[in-house]
């Protein structure tokens, strides 16, 4: 059995229930419809997810012989721990970029990113997020006449 | 309708048009020479950028980058045998041991020609048949729309990635994620959670340069930090003249590939979700196979770069005769291109040659301009393009996350745009962890509102009676290759994963 898919099918199964069961019912489905409830599109495809998601369940537990070609845990712990690192720097760039603007935002995204990546140059840091943020607010705020934070 | 391709004509020839379509052509080129970047990431980013154009221009303009790049990512291929597209793949195979017996010059040659002629003669194919396709289409109706998006979703799943299963839960996934909006018909929010951000949909470019592009730099940074962010440089110079220059006889012995393989890549492109990779790859495998001296394949020979090159180029005009004939996008660059139209208030599909058709020509016309354009450009800047191979992903990731940033914030909804497409790029990161197509998920995703229009319809026509698809034979062909597709497709899927890219560009 491949535990990935046989956990993935289940949340999505999770993720179907609580649609059906939860967050449709409690919509405010008011108005008058000829027919088809509003909510009869989006109950086609959580069906199509639930029932695909059945298939991959089941083929997880049978099927071994499918995924030969591919690595058991497609993420590793330090993946995960490096991608949480990394988001973090990202949300923490956006955050300043939403409370104090593109420059400092961007000068801070940049540079988190780079020397996360390995600069420690502070003026190759610079030399890129200088004209990067320059051009970008340029084009944007005067080619395009639209407003930057 | 001679008039409207004159008036069309006129159009296009605009210093604007023009200048446009080189730009796109060029920032394209360096594209698919970075590493990194890909045509579809690209292009997500840059449809902000059209907001403010004519759509002439700006679709003009993309449709340049989508074409410069898969012209660009030969350059790497062949120079330092890293690919900068998946589907260079086939073309590093001949087109690196040329370099290392001193005739890059001479591979980088016949690949702009092969690439230019192989999108020339696609391009040709694309205008010939995308009307005669969509007066067909017109006359078709809901209830065949439907079993034709059903066809589409259950064969790009199919094709795509490892697990048919995975495919299909992407694809109604994407078709989900079309729900929150408010409802076509009662006119109240559903599935919005009080966003009214969401009232006319999830921004396309949140979802776009989320999935695509943020999350492929997360991936970048990932393996940078497993490996090197650091690349080869490669310069263009030295060598014999005689190993430099493409002679006339070489030219016309490659021929022959470049033509048969432009129909491989048209064949292959025009189907939705078979992409670029199988077309390269089935061209030279089959020209490797007709050669008197197959084993000859992999240590430098010509024609194998032009097959694998003219297959790669010709695949992307004709991955947008279904976009333009039934308005369904074949792969992702073409799903985007699609949202661009919409963004510019077009609607790709049977009508838009009735409703646009001079803008349907103009932009057919710009895209034959392009190949020319595009050839001029990749002699007088290879050598330039070449330079940019060695810029390091330390520079570049982190320009690419600070531009995601800002594309998503100019679709209209402000940072939370911005917060929207950083959700979707973790959904990205983790649906490529896991295998599952996140190009299936964006295709359903564009075509959701289609989907739903069309279903309801078909649902009130047959008055939700499976015997009433009785009088729609042609519904129920759709539907059966859509069955086949499930059944049967296992052994396609093999064959692409023995491409070894997967689905990455379907």
């Amino acid at each position: 059995m491949r535990k990935v898919d046989f956990f993935a099918a289940i949340g999505l199964l999770g993720f179907v229930a609580v649609m059906v069961m939860i967050v449709i019912p409690n919509e405010n489905a008011e108005g008058v419809w000829h027919g088809l409830s509003p909510y009869f599109y989006p109950m086609v495809m959580l069906a199509g997810v639930g029932l695909s998601s059945i298939g991959l369940l089941v083929q997880a537990m049978t099927k071994p012989s499918e995924y030969e070609s591919q690595p058991q845990a497609p993420l590793t712990w330090s993946e995960l721990g490096f991608f949480l690192l990394i988001s973090a720097i990202i949300l923490g760039s956006v955050l300043v970029f939403h409370w104090f603007g593109t420059w400092a935002g961007g000068i801070v995204l940049i540079a988190a990113t780079m020397v996360f990546m390995g600069e420690v140059n502070p003026l190759r840091i610079a030399t890129v997020a200088l004209p990067t943020l320059a051009v970008t607010y340029a084009i944007v705020t005067w080619a395009l006449k639209i407003p930057l934070p | 309708m001679y008039g409207q391709m004159i008036q069309a004509a006129a159009n296009v020839m605009s210093v604007e048009v023009i200048g446009y379509i080189t730009l796109g052509l060029f920032i394209g080129y360096i594209v698919g020479v970075l590493p990194g970047m890909s045509r579809a990431t690209a292009i997500a980013l840059l449809i902000p950028i059209t907001y403010k154009l004519p759509p002439l221009a700006g679709i003009s303009f993309l449709i340049g980058v989508s074409k410069g790049g898969n012209t660009g990512s030969a350059l790497t291929a062949i120079l330092i045998n890293v690919p900068g597209e998946p589907q260079s793949v086939v073309t590093a195979l001949d087109g690196y041991p040329l370099t290392q017996q001193g005739k890059a010059q001479k591979a980088l040659k016949i690949a702009l020609v092969a690439s230019v002629l192989g999108d020339f003669i696609s391009t040709i194919v694309l205008v010939a048949l995308a009307q005669p396709l969509a007066v067909l289409a017109v006359g078709t109706g809901p209830v065949e729309l439907t079993a034709v998006l059903i066809f589409a979703i259950t064969f790009i799943a199919a094709v795509s990635g490892h697990s048919f299963y995975k495919g299909l839960i992407a694809g109604f996934l994407g078709l989900l994620l079309a729900a929150p909006r408010l409802d076509m018909e009662t006119g109240q929010p559903r599935l919005t959670f009080g966003f009214a951000d969401i009232y006319d949909g999830i921004p396309l470019l949140a979802v776009a340069i989320g999935t695509l592009a943020l999350s492929e730099m997360l991936v970048q940074i990932d393996k940078g930090w497993r490996g090197s962010y650091e690349h080869k440089a490669a310069h263009l110079t030295g060598g014999t003249p005689e190993n430099r220059a493409l002679s006339w006889k070489e030219f016309m012995t490659c021929m022959p590939t470049i033509l048969r393989s432009s129909f491989v890549g048209i064949a292959i492109g025009s189907i939705p979700g078979m992409g670029a990779s199988l077309s390269s790859f089935l061209a030279y495998a089959w020209t490797r196979r007709r050669d008197k001296d197959p084993e000859s394949f992999g240590k430098g020979r010509l024609e194998g770069v032009a097959a694998a090159e003219s297959a790669d180029n010709a695949s992307v005009p004709a991955g947008l005769i279904p976009m333009f004939a039934i308005g369904l996008p074949s792969s992702a660059s073409a799903a985007l291109l699609m949202g661009a139209f919409m963004l510019h208030g077009l609607t790709p599909g049977p009508f838009l040659f009735r409703d646009d058709a001079v803008l349907v020509y103009a932009i057919f016309i710009g895209m034959v301009l392009a190949s020319g354009i595009m050839l001029i450009m990749g002699i007088v800047g290879q050598s330039l393009f070449a330079r940019l191979i060695a810029v390091s992903e330390v520079i570049l990731v982190p320009i690419i996350i600070f531009l995601c940033v800002i594309g998503a914030y100019l679709e209209g909804s402000g940072m939370f745009s911005v917060y929207l497409m950083l959700v979707f790029a973790f959904v990205g990161y983790f649906m490529k962890k896991f295998d599952f197509s996140f190009i299936t998920f964006l295709i359903g995703f564009i075509l959701g509102p289609m989907a739903e229009l069309s279903l309801r319809q078909a649902m009130i026509i047959t008055d939700g009676k499976i015997s009433s698809l009785a009088n729609h034979p042609a519904a129920i062909a759709f539907l059966v290759l859509a069955a086949i597709s499930i059944w049967r497709l296992g052994t396609m899927r093999k064959l692409r994963e023995g491409t070894k890219v997967g689905a990455e560009d379907a």
